[in-house]
């Protein structure tokens, strides 16, 4: 016991339990005898281990008996304590048939040794354990030389191992599954990897739901458990346990499945997990309806976190791929059954086509016979005629789509030949020769040889398609077509016209099937839609190509250009033509589009007179063959030609179509009912359009009666006869009349106004009714506003801009006629505006000499409340009956109950855009620019959104903008996107760095629910170095878009979204960089504003880089809302569309950009700055003074008005110069709350006026977010207007 | 302050008692009230101004020299080359052509 000699006896005292250990051991007992026996070397090398921290173990004398320090114990197990100075060969024993070999290597040698991660299967607790270990083995070396033992260093490493294995496969298996396009192939796969990897998935076995009885039944299992794995999962479920995190434990293997054991033998492992796929949440409970993995885990490794989660991992893996193989065959499916409807529609077509072929060839044949046995001067034969002509159009718009049924179909072949292009074309174009002389348009054939291989009859339907399309929309001019070789060897042929022209929007739609122009002004409106999608058909199967030019107003230019023609069989193209003009359906419908040169026959007739308005040539002259019988008829072609000669035959009746070029039936219908002459006309309007909608819509629009097509010719006339009666008991009672009139109009009205959508829009519909508006010329509308003190009021008709603006707002208790009459809700009539009170005659002067006479009503609620007042203005002085203020307060109550309805829908739309604005107000700006914004919600749905924008004032010189967009709707979006938000203008202020504040706003995103994927871009810009710097997460490029309108896309500084954990964090993430000199704009916007469904995103983005490039030399707020309105699709926007926009403070030679504080200081040095710039422009000094003077008042009301002289708000000039005139644009960032017509004796007044009266015009533009008066300066006119004066 | 009060002399053989006085400079919102002081304090109580020299006049200038007119016997005088005439005229101040006129009206021989 006293023998530990002192060296050791140190070390022990400070070698832990082991230490310990060693100093009471009753080593003179020991095989290893007394330490102080020990040779000098061992003593060293186990005081070294003892002080060592790392596991370390000294292998001594014959036997290889352990020494071990406290590092070493974990290695042991339950080895410890008996294995100190116990033989290796006993302590080891389970794996000494490894380690013995290596360690008589170092005995013998004296050779150290090491091994990384070499696999040891040590048994612990009775458990044979898969472990690794990194260690070295080295001699001990006595003072003689000899070996006196081995002294080990060792490392486990079990379980980064693992960790590295599993790692592996759980990548093979996400390799594997990548290309997994059904769930058969994902769970094939799943099963094959997992077979490959025995050591962690001793065996796996799927359970999947049949496709057949939808039961869950082993669909699957590696290699060696195919054959043994139960059917059903009842097997499995019925036993163990669910863990908390939803795995079920299955215990017990064995015992459970005895031939599993037998065939996996002594690795069979002991336990299992059982993991739900496919994405149900929570526990497999029973084996009936739930797919599942069933897992068998190495009885060599404990089930610890990292097993577990490993496990998890591979399911997740699976069910993932299951949800998008199903995705993947839902989507495929989608794709075959809309294939098999286009197809079925297309077969549908063919079938119906031929159908019709039949009869219809049936009832041709023997019509010709008939009408060829009739004299031509007949009454039948002309009906026959009609019959005819018809029936060839059905037969022919029937042939097109048969032919182009069977081209969609592929069953039509072109039968090719080698023709003069050239000759074959000007033969078939030839046939509209007449037709185009008849019309009085030119017809100009230009054909030159060329030789192309062409089908003759699919030639003729394309050039007679084009050529009657050409006419069909060339009112006036010519058409020209002509044909030659083309440069590459084939051939072209064009087909120019002079006609009305294609808008740009609707060419690329032009040879889809079914659709057609909207609003074309052709010489009809009749048509199918097939012709040109015929045409590309027919051109596509020739190898041909097809486009259009197309300029609105001055014609189409169709160019079809074929290749050059192989050596083939040549056609004769006389037989072609030959054929052509043998019978040409196309020209001769052509003809019946042709004007009536309106058969005007109002002789002394007793025959009352029907005026008839349709396109079609033959329902005309059907029409006028029935009426003819008891009526006088005069015909119009179109709706204009229908008003002209109502007005010029004052027919008694009018009998009109709805679809109709120039101008169509509800159109011609609101002109007769505006027209005072003609305002009782009765109206009967035909229509192949059925149904109540169609019906009230007529009759809405001011029709007597609808007819619904096909209507017989005794229906027709029993109604024209009707109505006529009933207009003659109207006249038979001279002082009735106007009273009828007057109950209609009044009628009329009331339907008008039910569809009004604004105050404005029902103002504008009673001045459009002289009967109920007694033909006044202006109108006003004065609403009280929330606090009930003042009245907001709404103008139409003739009132110049400045009035409307200085009388906008109105406090009840002011001098103002609107005011007057809705405070004391009586009546006002006022003959002569001159001679009203005085308190009046300010008013009354600042109207003249648009208003001289008025009438004022109040408006009243259903419960008698007052609402405002309406009044009606006259321009000069106007005697007011009784019967006059009768029909006033009738239109009054119309009205109050139209703005009643309108302004509960406004309230509404306040409430959402006050929570947007409250949301998205600019508020606090920044005097380093002009910064504007617009918010679109999407589509109609007034609604909260995700997207937002923000400016942050950063100093003097110094702005930082953001635009952003957080994924979704509704309140919860807008609740992440304004706490977005406020982080962004916090991280704003706090680095100037663009990375580096979304970095802080990532992080801070990161901490919120749903901020995932939020995108968004940040600018900050420098007016003083005339630079942004910026960073995008993941948000649409910004642009800037130079004074000369080139766009610079920034597309640096590129992140990914916000809040995206999967993406590795990017905390070096570039800002970008890019110039902004004085002129330029800066725009951020969200994606809503580029994305269209089925559009690629390019698209988007040059469609976006038009619409900036026009706002090189708008204002910012006009730049955001002309941006806005351009980039609409036709439905609306589907997402909602944010949009901020700066232009930096600056002077440049053509624009002037300026911004201040709200304080009445800051005019005298803007003013001082911007002279500097009229003075470079080298302006006249009187121009200079009136621009200085405009825009200073506009300032001043700005400053006043809009930003309530609060001087951490800001307002903005944008002033741009070009050869013939300035214009300046003055924003404000607030709402205009104050009375704008009481301070009219204080300076407000009169800076309205010279805001007006010295700017050639001015207009004021207000929206949610703030007011922008714009004024422009013509340089030449300022300078006639001063010499004027000065003389 | 950026505005000058510049006394006009009556001329030569003219015996007047009123005086006149030029504005030059600027007048607008921020010192509109500085400068009808310093009128007020000249017209005792009568005072011809001159508005014609004047680079800049807005608004608030009108409606200061409206107060004056209603308050003291004050004559403007704004010369036909004046560039604040269109805004005059805009505004329907009254004035003369010119300090003669102006002298003529207000002292009745």
């Amino acid at each position: 016991m006293g023998s530990v000699p002192a060296d050791l006896r140190t070390a022990a005292s400070l070698g832990g339990e082991m230490g310990s250990r060693i100093l009471s051991c009753d080593w003179p007992a020991h095989p290893l005898g007394d330490p102080a026996e020990w040779s000098a070397a061992v003593r060293t090398t186990v005081a070294t281990a003892l002080a060592c921290r790392f596991p370390a173990v000294l292998w001594l004398g014959d036997q290889l008996r352990l020494i071990y320090n406290d590092g070493y114990i974990p290695m042991l197990g339950d080895k410890h304590p008996a294995a100190l100075g116990s033989a290796g060969s006993d302590v080891w024993w389970d794996i000494w048939d490894v380690i013995c070999p290596l360690l008589d290597g170092v005995v013998t040698t004296g050779k150290a040794t090491w091994f990384d991660d070499l696999k040891l299967m040590v048994v612990n607790d009775g458990r044979r354990r898969e472990r690794y270990f990194t260690f070295t083995y080295s001699p001990i070396i006595g003072a003689g030389g000899a070996i006196e033992g081995v002294f080990c260093v060792v490392s486990e490493t079990t379980e980064r191992v693992l960790s590295e294995r599993r790692l592996r496969t759980l990548s093979t298996l996400a390799a594997a599954l990548m290309d997994a396009q059904s769930v058969e192939t994902a769970l094939d796969t799943a099963i094959e990897v997992c077979g490959q990897h025995p050591a962690d998935l001793p065996f796996a076995a799927v359970y999947a739901g049949d496709e057949a009885d939808g039961r869950v039944r082993l669909r699957g299992a590696t290699p060696g458990a195919t054959a043994v794995m139960p059917q059903s999962l009842a097997s499995f479920t019925g036993r163990g346990s669910v863990e908390a995190d939803g795995l079920r434990l299955v215990p017990e293997l064995p015992a459970l499945l005895p031939a599993l054991a037998t065939r996996l033998g002594d690795d069979c492992p002991e336990q299992g997990l059982v993991i739900t796929l496919g994405g149900t949440a929570g526990a497999v409970t029973d084996g009936s309806s739930t797919a599942a993995l069933v897992l068998g885990l190495s009885r060599y490794t404990p089930l610890d976190d990292q097993y577990r989660a490993f496990c998890r991992l591979v399911a997740d893996r699976v069910s993932a791929t299951i949800a998008n193989a199903r995705a993947y065959q839902g989507e495929r499916r989608r794709a075959e059954s809309l294939a098999e409807l286009d197809q079925a529609k297309t077969t549908f077509l063919a079938n119906v086509s031929h159908e019709f072929r039949t009869p219809l060839t049936l009832m041709l044949g023997p019509l010709d016979d008939a009408l060829s046995s009739l004299s031509g001067d007949d009454a039948l034969a002309d009906r026959l005629r009609i019959v005819q002509r018809n029936g060839r159009r059905l037969l022919r718009m029937v042939n097109a789509l048969l032919d182009f049924s069977r081209i969609e179909a592929g069953q039509s072949q072109p039968q090719l030949a080698v023709v003069d292009l050239g000759a074959l074309t000007e033969g078939i174009a030839s046939s509209f020769a007449e037709v185009c002389r008849i019309a009085g348009i030119e017809l100009v054939l230009d054909c030159q040889a060329a030789r192309a291989e062409a089908d003759p009859a699919m030639w003729e339907t394309i050039v007679l398609n084009l050529v009657s399309n050409a006419f069909k929309y060339t009112l006036t001019g010519s058409i020209t077509v002509t044909a030659g070789p083309d440069r590459d060897g084939g051939a072209t042929m064009t087909v120019s016209d002079t006609g009305t022209g294609i808008a740009a929007e609707q060419l690329p739609r032009l040879f889809d099937r079914f659709y057609r122009l909207a609003d074309a002004g052709g010489r009809t409106a009749e048509g199918s839609g097939i012709g040109l999608a015929l045409v590309r058909s027919l051109v596509e199967m020739h190898q041909g190509t097809i486009d259009v030019e197309s300029t609105p107003g001055q014609g189409t230019t169709v160019r079809v250009s074929l290749p050059a023609a192989h050596a083939g069989p040549s056609a004769s193209v006389a037989d072609s033509i030959a054929r052509s003009a043998t019978g040409n359906d196309y020209a001769d419908e052509a003809l019946g589009w042709l004007g009536t040169s309106s058969r005007a026959k109002r002789a002394f007739s007793s025959r009352q007179l029907v005026l008839v308005a349709d396109d079609n040539a033959d329902m005309r002259r059907h029409l006028e063959t029935v009426l003819g019988s008891r009526w006088d008829v005069v015909v119009a072609g179109d709706g204009r030609q229908a008003l002209e000669m109502a007005r010029r035959y004052r027919p008694d009746l009018l009998v009109t179509d709805v679809m109709m070029p120039e101008l169509d039936g509800f159109g011609l219908i609101a002109a007769i009912r505006a027209d005072a002459d003609l305002a009782s006309l009765p109206v009967i309007m035909l229509s192949a359009r059925a149904g109540p909608e169609a019906v009230g819509g007529g009759l809405a629009a001011g029709a007597d009666h609808y007819l619904v097509k096909p209507f017989t010719s005794a229906d027709l006339i029993s109604h024209v006869a009707a109505r006529l009666a009933a207009a003659a008991r109207d006249r038979s009672r001279p002082a009735g009349e106007e009273v009828s009139q007057r109950e209609q109009a009044l009628a009329s009205l009331t339907a008008d106004m039910g569809a009004a959508k604004s105050v404005s829009q029902a103002l504008d519909m009673l001045l459009r009714s002289p009967v109920c508006s007694l033909g006044a010329t202006a109108a006003a509308v004065g609403l009280l506003d929330e606090t009930g003190s003042k009245l907001r009021i709404t103008y139409a008709g003739d009132l110049t801009r400045e009035v409307t603006d200085r009388y906008y707002l109105v406090s009840l208790s002011s001098p103002v006629m609107l005011a007057e009459t809705a405070r004391t809700d009586q009546r006002m009539v006022v003959p002569d505006t001159s001679a009203l009170d005085a308190r009046f005659l300010a008013e009354a002067a600042d109207k003249a000499p648009a208003i001289r006479a008025s009438i004022l009503e109040p408006l009243h609620a259903d419960d008698g409340a007052v609402l405002g007042a309406v009044g009606l203005g006259w321009p000069g002085p106007r005697e007011i009956s009784p019967a006059d203020a009768d029909l006033t307060r009738r239109v009054a109550a119309i009205l109050a109950r139209a703005v009643a309805r309108i302004s509960v829908a406004e309230r509404e739309h306040q409430i959402a855009m006050s929570l947007q604005e409250r949301l998205l107000g600019l508020g606090v700006t920044s005097p380093a620019a002009a910064v504007s914004a617009a918010y679109e919600p999407a589509g109609e749905v007034m609604r909260v959104g995700g997207d937002w924008y923000t400016a942050t004032p950063l100093g003097p010189a110094r702005v930082g903008i953001s635009a952003g967009d957080v994924v979704g709707h509704g309140l919860p979006a807008a609740t992440v996107m304004s706490q977005l938000r406020s982080a962004l203008g916090a991280a704003a202020l706090a680095t100037d760095n663009p990375a580096a504040v979304l970095d802080l706003l990532d992080r801070y995103a990161q901490t919120l629910d749903d901020a995932a994927f939020a995108t968004v871009a940040y600018a900050i810009i420098d007016t003083a170095a005339g630079t942004v710097s910026y960073a995008c997460a993941g948000h649409p490029y910004p642009l800037v878009v130079g004074p000369d309108g080139t766009v610079t896309w920034l597309q640096d500084g590129r992140r990914p979204p916000l809040a995206v954990k999967s993406f590795a964090p990017r905390l070096d993430a570039p800002t970008g960089g890019a110039a902004l000199p004085p002129g330029s704009l800066l725009l951020l916007y969200t994606d809503g504003l580029i994305e269209r469904r089925s559009e690629p995103l390019d698209d988007g983005f040059t469609r976006l880089r038009a619409a900036a490039a026009a706002c090189a030399r708008l204002p910012a707020g006009q730049a955001c809302r002309d941006i806005i309105s351009q980039m609409t699709p036709g439905q609306g926007y589907a997402d909602d569309v944010a949009i901020i926009a700066v232009r930096p403070a600056g002077t440049a030679a053509a624009s002037h950009v300026d911004a201040m504080r709200a304080s009445f200081s800051e005019l005298r040095p803007a003013r001082e700055r911007m002279r500097a710039w009229l003075a470079h422009l080298g302006t006249s000094r009187a121009t200079v003074h009136d621009v200085l003077l405009g825009t200073g008042e506009a300032l001043s009301n700005a400053m006043e008005h809009g930003s309530d002289l609060d001087p951490r708000r800001t307002v903005s000039v944008e002033a741009f110069a070009a050869a013939d005139e300035i214009s300046v644009t003055v924003t404000d960032s607030g709402r205009w709350l104050k009375d704008s017509a009481a301070s009219r004796a204080s300076q407000r007044g009169r800076g309205l006026k010279l805001i007006h009266g010295l700017a050639t015009h001015a207009r004021t533009a207000r929206t949610i977010l703030g007011t922008q008066v714009t004024m422009t300066y013509r340089i030449g006119q300022a300078a006639h207007k001063e010499g004027t004066a000065r003389q | 302050v950026n505005f000058e009060l510049r006394p006009v002399g009556p001329p030569a053989g003219a015996g007047g008692t009123v005086p006149a006085v030029q504005i030059l400079g600027e007048v607008d919102a921020a010192n509109a009230t500085d400068v009808s002081n310093a009128l007020r304090e000249l017209a005792s109580p009568t005072l011809i101004i001159d508005l014609s020299p004047v680079d800049y006049f807005d608004s608030a200038g009108f409606a200061m020299i409206d107060r004056l007119l209603d308050e003291a016997r004050v004559a403007v005088v704004i010369s036909p080359d004046s560039v604040m005439r269109p805004a005059a005229e805009l505004v329907n101040l009254p004035f003369y052509d010119s300090l003669t006129d102006a002298r003529t009206s207000m002292e009745p021989a």
